[in-house]
């Protein structure tokens, strides 16, 4: 009977959650969302609401690199809201900025300034699920992590919804969008729903044998750099 | 091991050659193809391939078979990618954002063709590997912080695999947003891609990095790819696999 009442009241605060950020998308080229109409999209949501399963467990033990995208999606859920639909209504227009792909992480495990902390080892990055499980299991029954709904098809496009889930509360929930569904749709297999993990970095000086970094050089660098070198062999 | 790091292409270019039988003729090996590569696709020469397909000099037709398969794997990319990876930029053609991974990945080619199995080319931060270090141990690869050049804040162990990086370059400043709660913008500004091919990791890091910080989510979607963006805050999300390859 609750079960039933919850899946409800989950299927409620999702589809809410979508028209809001349906409608925010739509105008989103205005500075702030004022009113809000709420358009139900003609399909259901897209974000599969777990029936009687367990909240979804995110992964902290990747066993290989390659391949495993849409493996994970056989035994979970595609997205869990919290228990309290006002609460994830309200929050997300305040704190979500007019653009649409940008998140706003809370400052419970998150820093606001680069980390630059020196450390004789390097972290593990899984430990932002993994140590707060049983926060989360006490607080909302959400797992941290960030979940992608499956797509869907609204009347102006293929849309995607995304939730972070830190310190088992909803964080925020972003809207993807692709700009060519067609290509989008042969470049992500629908069914996966991947998993994302969040954590605030650590640096050090590391024992590397190799460096990956985008390059420290501007377009004007590189002209200038090939025009000298040209000089320099005339 | 044989290690050398020299300016090519405007950018540096590091070679590790672990086997035994590795010479310095493999190291000229690989920079006269870059050589090659300049020469034909850098559009900042006005001699070449790309620069004389964009001033008129030079017609589709007379084009040679690298620029040729080059072109064809951009429309490829464009298709995979939505169309965030463009190889017209500012009205030009400009295939630089595959040129280089592609590159990169024809000297590891060169290099197994020359009999060697243990080594690694980066050029530009860009790094493809193959087989293990000289302690017999995965390539150990650091990816820089962005914040403080001189670090890193991962080390993974790669091997056979390529790993490229997008990002802006980051001068220690905290960039204002007013839209964002907090006033700090969280702009992605590094996004590593592993893949397996540096040809691979190159292409989708350059798109993924244009969706901003739905690129991650792109880099997720594809069985293939792990993926590691940091955001203005010194926030990072990865991909499910991503962790396979930290140490």
């Amino acid at each position: 009977m609750w079960r039933a009442f919850k899946k409800a009241l989950l299927s409620a605060s999702v589809i809410v959650l979508f028209a809001l950020f349906a409608v925010q998308q739509r105008t989103h080229m205005a500075s702030q969302p004022t009113t809000i109409a709420l358009a139900v999209p003609t399909a259901t949501a897209g974000l599969v609401v777990p029936s009687d399963r367990s909240p979804p467990q995110p992964r902290s033990d990747a066993s290989s690199g390659a391949g495993i995208g849409s493996a994970a999606a056989s035994s979970r859920p595609g997205f869990t809201a919290s228990s309290s639909p006002t609460h994830t209504a309200t929050t997300t227009p305040g704190t979500s900025p007019p653009s649409s792909h940008s998140t706003v992480v809370p400052t419970a495990t998150t820093t606001r300034q680069p980390v630059t902390s020196s450390r004789p080892s390097p972290s593990s990055p899984s430990s932002s699920s993994s140590s707060s499980r049983t926060d989360a299991a006490a607080s909302g029954g959400l797992q941290d992590g960030t979940y992608t709904g499956s797509s869907t098809d609204a009347h102006w496009g293929t849309v995607q919804v995304q939730a972070v889930v830190t310190n088992g509360q909803l964080s925020d929930v972003t809207f993807l969008q692709f700009p060519n569904h067609r290509s989008r749709s042969q470049a992500i297999n629908q069914r996966a729903m991947p998993i994302l993990v969040q954590e605030a970095i650590q640096s050090q000086r590391a024992d590397v044998d190799i460096v990956t970094g985008a390059t420290d050089t501007s377009d004007a660098f590189i002209q200038s750099l090939e025009a000298a070198l040209t000089q320099a062999q005339s | 091991m044989i290690r050398r790091t020299w300016l090519q292409m405007g950018m540096p270019v590091t070679v590790c050659l672990q086997d035994d039988r590795a010479g310095e003729d493999d190291v000229v090996a690989v920079a006269s193809w870059l050589e090659a590569v300049n020469q034909r696709f850098s559009p900042y020469l006005a001699t070449s391939e790309v620069s004389r397909l964009n001033s008129g000099t030079l017609g589709l037709h007379e084009i040679s078979d690298d620029l040729a398969t080059v072109l064809d794997l951009c429309e490829q990319t464009k298709a995979a990618t939505g169309g965030y990876f463009d190889p017209v930029r500012h009205g030009r053609l400009d295939p630089s954002g595959l040129v280089k991974g592609w590159a990169i990945e024809r000297c590891s080619l060169l290099l197994a063709e020359r009999g060697l199995t243990n080594y690694v080319v980066e050029v530009g931060g860009d790094v493809r590997t193959a087989g293990r270090n000289g302690d017999g141990q995965p390539w150990r690869v650091g990816i820089r912080n962005p914040f403080q050049r001189d670090e890193q804040v991962k080390v993974l162990a790669v091997s056979d695999r390529g790993v490229a990086t997008s990002g802006t370059a980051v001068r220690g400043q905290h960039i204002y947003d007013p839209w964002q709660a907090g006033g700090l913008s969280t702009e992605v500004v590094s996004l590593t891609v592993i893949g397996p091919t540096i040809y691979d990791a190159d292409r989708f890091a350059t798109a993924a990095f244009a969706m901003g910080s739905a690129g991650v989510s792109f880099i997720a979607a594809h069985p293939e790819l792990e993926g590691y963006a940091i955001t203005t805050t010194g926030v990072a999300t990865m991909t499910a696999g991503f962790n396979a390859y930290v140490r």
